[in-house]
């Protein structure tokens, strides 16, 4: 199945910030559904340039309750940024001409919920959903048997 | 049986028994680090390295170097331009105050109270332990918060300076080596000063290259082996043509972090956690150098290099936070939370013996620091709970979470 079936099958909202959102915001988007676990970070012109995870979005918030911390982590925590710079710039990603089963590895390997499906020009087209595709393989599994 | 010709049995050994030994110490409420050294000295020449013919002497500068160069990178690729701007001058500030003052006290002391040791002038050995006495102990000092839950201006500020201040005596240590390769301060300064731009280019031009291949990696297992790889090669090349590893090492992350554009969880990600096992290999290394007759009989520069240490932290703290207009409270309980010292500056005293002209203070530098790192983890949380608690910013675990 191509991505771009995927989508049309399986539409889902995807979490989007602005590249200068504060940590407070990206919280009150993030906590807004309980289904969003990564939130992609779009810049002025709508293209994505970014991609922020719940786990290190939630370890940033309750950093003062960690017992151990990265460098990286302490600076984080005291001279937090904005979304820009809370981002990670090389995220997986997939575009809808590509084939479900060649982009699920990247989902796995990089631990992703949302995979985000992106355009050529950098737009977020829509974002392939981890448990949904675990409940199509457990269907079509049962149907087999 | 000789575990010298099994060095990688040897290490295996420390690691191990250190890390259990470790465990039980935190169980006990004893910091990890003096079970680590503890451990370390287990296997010293004097107890059971006499019996298996234990010798750290052929790998320990090789491991120790590369080591302490992961450690430069991680350091610097934690710290950003936007970070240090947001940051304030505060911070900065206070970590550069009470960096000096520590750097500048040990010197003084060590210049006017220390005897002679061999044939090294006395100038170089306290530019030497004056470089290593920046360094704190950050995972110390978030140990500490965490443990009373504390919240304030002083604590925030804490974690600012001890984040920093790691970078800084680093970048000393680096300068203060340069300039003291070789003897004569004064033929060396144009040579010091190309062998630190040289290092500074060369991680600079390296970490730029190595931001954009890690673009192209997808698999997030390969980037250990890029990041380590990029190490490995910078430090070789500065190595080989006699620049600064350490600089090389710390522009290396910071440049790559800046060309990154980014959190820099994915190229660091995999690094960062690296940093515990080097620190256990630091202290169960050093712990193998302990010898008691080295100890004992330089007590006195233990004595001076302790207190002075001391005495310029929490007067330099006091300085930084005074003339950037910092609270009351930060101004005069800062520098009571300074105190730890640990891993990189153990790091940094166990690499002394690679410069050939100091091979013969090797030692006492070693177990200098290795006991004041000791006592300053015993009486450091101590320091830093006083200071908490004085600025009042210790809080209850309750306060947290409401039961209605």
């Amino acid at each position: 199945m191509k991505v771009s079936d995927w989508l049309l099958k399986h539409p889902t909202h995807a979490g989007v910030v602005r590249d200068d959102w504060s940590l407070e915001q990206i919280m009150e988007k993030l906590l807004s559904n309980s289904r969003l676990n990564d939130l992609y970070v779009l810049d002025s012109s709508d293209r994505v340039v970014g991609h922020l995870s719940y786990k290190k979005l939630a370890k940033l918030v309750l950093a003062e309750h960690c017992v151990f911390h990265t460098r990286r982590q302490i600076l984080e925590r005291v001279a937090t940024g904005t979304a820009d710079e809370l981002m990670e710039v090389h995220f997986a990603s997939a575009t809808a001409d590509e084939n479900l089963n060649e982009i699920l590895f990247r989902q796995l390997d990089h631990w992703v919920e949302d995979l985000p499906v992106i355009s050529l020009s950098g737009k977020l087209l829509g974002v392939i959903n981890l448990s949904d595709v675990l409940l199509e393989v457990m269907k079509s599994a049962k149907s087999m048997s | 049986m000789e575990i010298e010709q099994s060095n990688i049995l040897l290490i295996g050994l420390l690691l191990l028994s250190g890390l259990f030994s470790g465990q039980l110490a935190s169980r006990f409420g004893i910091p990890r680090v003096a079970a680590y050294v503890l451990t370390g000295t287990l296997f010293s020449s004097e107890i059971l390295g006499r019996h298996f013919n234990i010798s750290t002497d052929q790998w320990s500068q090789p491991i120790t170097q590369v080591a302490l160069a992961i450690i430069a990178f991680i350091i610097g690729g934690s710290i950003t331009s936007a970070q240090l701007k947001r940051m304030g001058k505060s911070i900065i500030g206070i970590a550069l105050g009470e960096s000096l003052g520590a750097a500048i006290a040990v010197f003084l002391a060590l210049i006017l109270l220390a005897p002679a040791l061999g044939s090294i002038p006395l100038f170089s050995i306290a530019l030497i332990f004056s470089a290593i006495s920046t360094t704190t102990a950050p995972a110390g000092t978030i140990a500490v918060l965490h443990q009373y839950h504390a919240k304030g201006v002083l604590s925030t500020t804490l974690l600012g300076v001890v984040a920093l201040d790691d970078a800084l005596g680093i970048i000393f240590f680096a300068v203060a080596m340069a300039f003291l390769s070789g003897g004569a301060i004064e033929q060396n300064i144009e040579i010091a000063l190309f062998e630190i731009g040289a290092a500074i280019i060369l991680g600079a031009v390296f970490g730029f290259f190595l931001a954009k291949l890690a673009a192209y990696i997808r698999q997030k297992v390969m980037l250990l082996p890029l990041t380590l790889g990029s190490i490995l090669v910078v430090l070789g090349l500065a190595e080989r043509y006699h620049f600064s590893i350490l600089l090389s090492a710390m522009a290396l992350g910071f440049s790559s972090r800046l060309f990154l554009f980014s959190a820099g969880d994915k190229l660091f990600g995999s690094i960062d956690f690296l940093e515990e096992t080097v620190f256990l290999l630091f202290f169960t290394v050093a712990g193998t150098h302990f010898h008691s007759a080295v100890f004992l009989h330089h007590i006195d520069i233990i004595m001076v290099y302790f207190v002075a240490r001391i005495t310029g932290k929490l007067i330099g703290s006091a300085f930084g936070a005074k003339i950037t207009h910092s609270p009351d409270c930060v101004v005069r309980w800062l520098g009571f939370a300074l105190i730890p010292q640990a891993g990189v500056a153990v790091g940094l005293a166990l690499t002394i013996g690679q410069q050939a002209a100091f091979k013969e203070i090797s030692l006492v530098i070693v177990n200098v620091i290795l006991a004041t790192t000791l006592i300053y983890e015993f009486i450091g949380p101590l320091a830093a709970r006083f200071a908490l608690s004085k600025a009042g910013e210790i809080s209850k675990p309750e306060a947290f979470i409401v039961n209605k």
